[in-house]
């Protein structure tokens, strides 16, 4: 009878560490979830490429700016298969240029103008121009150093010499 | 255990509905939980002249003015990749006015091949601006990024490789720490010190003409410069942060195709040409710590190939004027 009672025991106890290791398992997929077919998702970086394969240095189809809306197709871990709510043009982005929320809305206040706003919107163009007022830093040098100057068939020529990895996702 | 399941439930449901709430897929990692940082605007400054100013505001500019302080602060707790761009400008900017740049058309095109290489292998090939890179002509060891994607070396640090893969060690190294968001790190450490309003205090008083939110804004951004390149002249980030980067680094060059194993010839040589308390000597764990750490590490690679052969003639060529 003992014996009946500690193995009905044991189940109970096997059933409720069932139950919190199901509810780790929702908690994580749900941190680490892929977006949805057909959620819209919104350029966060300055210009972002729409590419035929999953790899940066594949042809580019179209560019897309800051902001501009994009609808999920299918998501893969580090690219996400979209089509261009603007153009309506469909290609890989990079998972890391998208994100869920508008990027002007996340900095609160849009409605606000001139000062209000350029406080609202956290360092940007305008915090820098300000910031230059005092003359300490040389910000041609930076722009200099931006201008990059090798382009998409170079580096592909430069890593297939060097027998390397273009980074294409299968 | 009945108690144990229960709890494992609601710390779970916790979880699930924390992170439902604040979770941003794209922006993963970059948690920040900043103090009210723009509570510093001394009423009392002699110079101000925004006490009188306020008196004739309407209530309801005062009111927009309060929305912009609270919007102010959700701004800041999350820095947008534009916010990391401005921000890593301004640091490439002190980097350059300390060190002046090394022009070599054929090496910086080099440098930029192994950089996009890398970068296309990597989890974030594209950020706001994209990346960039150049030499800075001295001969301290030491190489420099910044998170807005500016990635500095300099001669002295290129004189410690021998290959095209240890170059690529020390780029990979610096993307490392842009794409794992130390610089942004380093600031929000900053900002939960006492020092950071003292430091804003002492920024300097540019932007008297404007409203004390723009004012703030700007102060805050001058210190959060402090913050960063103290960390890169003299500080230096966590060492955890170091070895991190490090590991990051090796796997990169392992998905680029290059010879992982190389980033521990780069550090044998660093250690041999280091000068203590200078350069990365002053703000790294010794390449011995650093090599030590990887040795871990590099089991994972057991199986990769060392086929720094096929790179080695471009090497010399490009590097070669750098001088040995």
């Amino acid at each position: 009878m003992s014996g009946k009672t500690g193995c009905r025991g044991m189940i109970r106890v096997n059933k409720k560490i069932s139950v919190a290791v199901l509810c780790l398992f929702v908690c994580t997929t749900a941190i680490f979830a892929k977006p949805k077919k057909g959620e819209r998702m919104f350029v966060n970086v300055q210009q972002a490429s729409l590419r035929v394969k999953k790899s940066s240095l594949s042809k580019e189809t179209e560019k897309l700016s800051f902001g501009d809306p994009v609808i999920i197709e299918s998501a893969d871990k580090e690219w996400f298969y979209v089509t261009s709510q603007i153009s309506g043009s469909k290609g890989w982005i990079s998972a890391n240029s998208v994100t869920k929320h508008r990027p002007s809305e996340s900095s609160g206040y849009s409605t606000l103008t001139g000062e209000l706003a350029l406080a609202g919107k956290g360092f940007t163009e305008e915090v820098e121009n300000l910031y230059k007022e005092n003359g300490v830093i040389d910000y041609s040098l930076v722009d200099s150093i931006e201008n990059t100057s090798v382009t998409t068939n170079q580096v592909t020529t430069f890593i297939i010499e060097g027998n390397l990895s273009t980074g294409e996702q299968k | 255990m009945k108690r144990i399941a229960k709890i494992l439930a609601a710390l779970c449901l916790t979880v699930l509905l924390a992170s439902c709430e604040s979770f941003d897929f794209a922006n993963f990692g970059f948690d920040n939980d900043f103090r009210d940082a723009y509570d510093f605007y001394d009423e009392e400054d002699p110079d101000s002249d925004w006490e009188n100013h306020d008196k004739q505001l309407s209530p309801e500019t005062i009111e927009a003015l309060n929305k912009a302080a609270q919007s102010m602060d959700y701004a800041t707790q999350k820095f947008t990749p534009e916010n990391e761009y401005y921000i890593g400008r301004s640091v490439a900017g002190v980097i350059l006015s300390r060190y002046p740049l090394y022009n070599d058309v054929l090496l910086q095109s080099y440098l930029e091949s192994i950089l996009v290489a890398l970068v296309a292998n990597s989890s974030k090939p594209e950020i706001y601006n994209g990346y960039c890179i150049a030499v800075l002509d001295t001969d301290e060891i030491n190489a420099f990024s910044t998170p807005g994607g500016h990635i500095l070396i300099t001669k002295g640090m290129i004189k410690c490789t021998s290959s095209e893969d240890e170059l690529a060690a020390v780029i990979a190294h610096e993307i490392a720490h842009i794409q794992l968001g130390h610089g942004i790190k380093s600031i929000k450490t900053s900002r939960g010190s006492r020092a950071f309003a003292d430091s804003i205090n002492a920024a300097s008083s540019i932007v008297k003409d404007f409203s004390p939110s723009v004012r703030s804004m700007v102060m805050t951004f001058e210190t959060d410069i402090n913050s960063i390149t103290e960390s890169l002249f003299n500080k230096g980030y966590s060492k955890e942060s170091e070895y991190q980067a490090d590991r990051y680094a090796v796997s990169l060059l392992y998905k680029t195709g290059y010879y992982p194993m190389a980033i521990d010839n780069m550090l044998i040589t660093m250690n041999r040409n280091e000068t203590q308390g200078t350069g990365m000597a002053k703000t790294h764990p010794t390449p011995y710590q650093r090599m030590e750490k990887l040795d871990k590490e590099f089991r994972k690679y057991r199986k990769a190939e060392d086929n720094r052969r096929f790179r080695q003639d471009r090497f010399e060529q490009r590097i070669g004027t750098v001088g040995r």
